[in-house]
């Protein structure tokens, strides 16, 4: 595991396993606070965070397949930007179901929620695969 | 399993429970997400093992809820269908509601008062 803080970078690489979500979510509250993120904005990308990391752990490597998630973030004066890598097979999200926002609560699915929660809660989300390397984008703008 | 009933600085999830009348008050706080949501169907289970019918689970403390969190709850509250219980919401959190108006469950699968006593009333 890295963690190394500069003026306005920040990175963390640990390995894709469900026990490490809450390790991700401290260490992006902790550069959300640092940077002054309201509370709203700060909610919001911990919950887009988690959302791409578990796709990633749950589709990203099949279950014999170990690897890892690495985390960067660039502030800029008004957007914070979080870029999540991975390596395992690719996850676009665009091609995630869609979830199921409309029937009865004993026939309702969840599946594809996630994904449409990251669309919701972000201000541009941008995926590419190339060289075996997953990269989502995400950009939050700044609310005063 | 050991729940702490005060809520963690780290902002784990955590919760507390009070009983008023035949009501059970669950109180969370924290953070819901995919790694401790599954908490929240466990807790239900034990407390349904050892009788309890009717819940009101209040979520204003919530530091996060994610759709993990939002899996959890259905699961729980179809569960207690099959079982004749009842669970009722208390948020007042505008980050929790949100979460659960773009799910398209705020008020339309799963009823959420703003209030305790709104729940209270409601059950009566």
């Amino acid at each position: 595991m890295t963690d190394m803080p500069d003026s306005d970078n920040y990175e963390l690489t640990i390995s894709a396993v469900v026990e490490n979500i809450p390790v991700i979510l401290k260490f992006t509250k902790g550069i959300l606070n640092e940077l002054g993120f309201n509370k709203h904005d700060s909610f919001d990308v911990q919950t887009a965070v988690d959302e791409a990391c578990i796709n990633i752990i749950n589709h990203g490597y099949e279950k014999e397949e170990s690897g890892d998630i690495c985390i960067k973030v660039n502030n800029s004066a008004d957007a914070f930007v979080i870029s999540i890598q991975s390596y395992g097979k690719p996850f676009d999200p665009e091609t995630a179901a869609k979830p199921d926002l409309t029937s009865q609560v004993s026939e309702r699915r969840i599946g594809g929620l996630g994904v449409y929660l990251i669309h919701q809660l972000m201000d541009k989300v941008s995926y590419h695969y190339s060289d075996n390397v997953s990269t989502l984008t995400m950009i939050k703008h700044r609310n005063v | 399993m050991k729940f702490d009933s005060k809520k963690d600085k780290e902002g784990n999830l955590c919760f507390d429970f009070k009983k008023q009348n035949d009501i059970l008050v669950v109180t969370m706080s924290g953070s819901m997400d995919s790694q401790s949501a599954s908490e929240f169907a466990k807790v239900i289970d034990e407390k349904l093992n050892s009788g309890e019918n009717v819940f009101i689970v209040n979520l204003n403390s919530l530091e996060h809820l994610s759709s993990a969190g939002l899996r959890n709850i259905v699961i729980v509250l179809k569960k207690l269908d099959t079982l004749g219980k009842k669970m009722f919401f208390v948020s007042s959190n505008e980050d929790v509601n949100r979460i659960f108006k773009m799910a398209g469950l705020y008020n339309s699968l799963i009823k959420i008062f703003d209030a305790e006593e709104a729940a209270y009333n409601a059950i009566k």
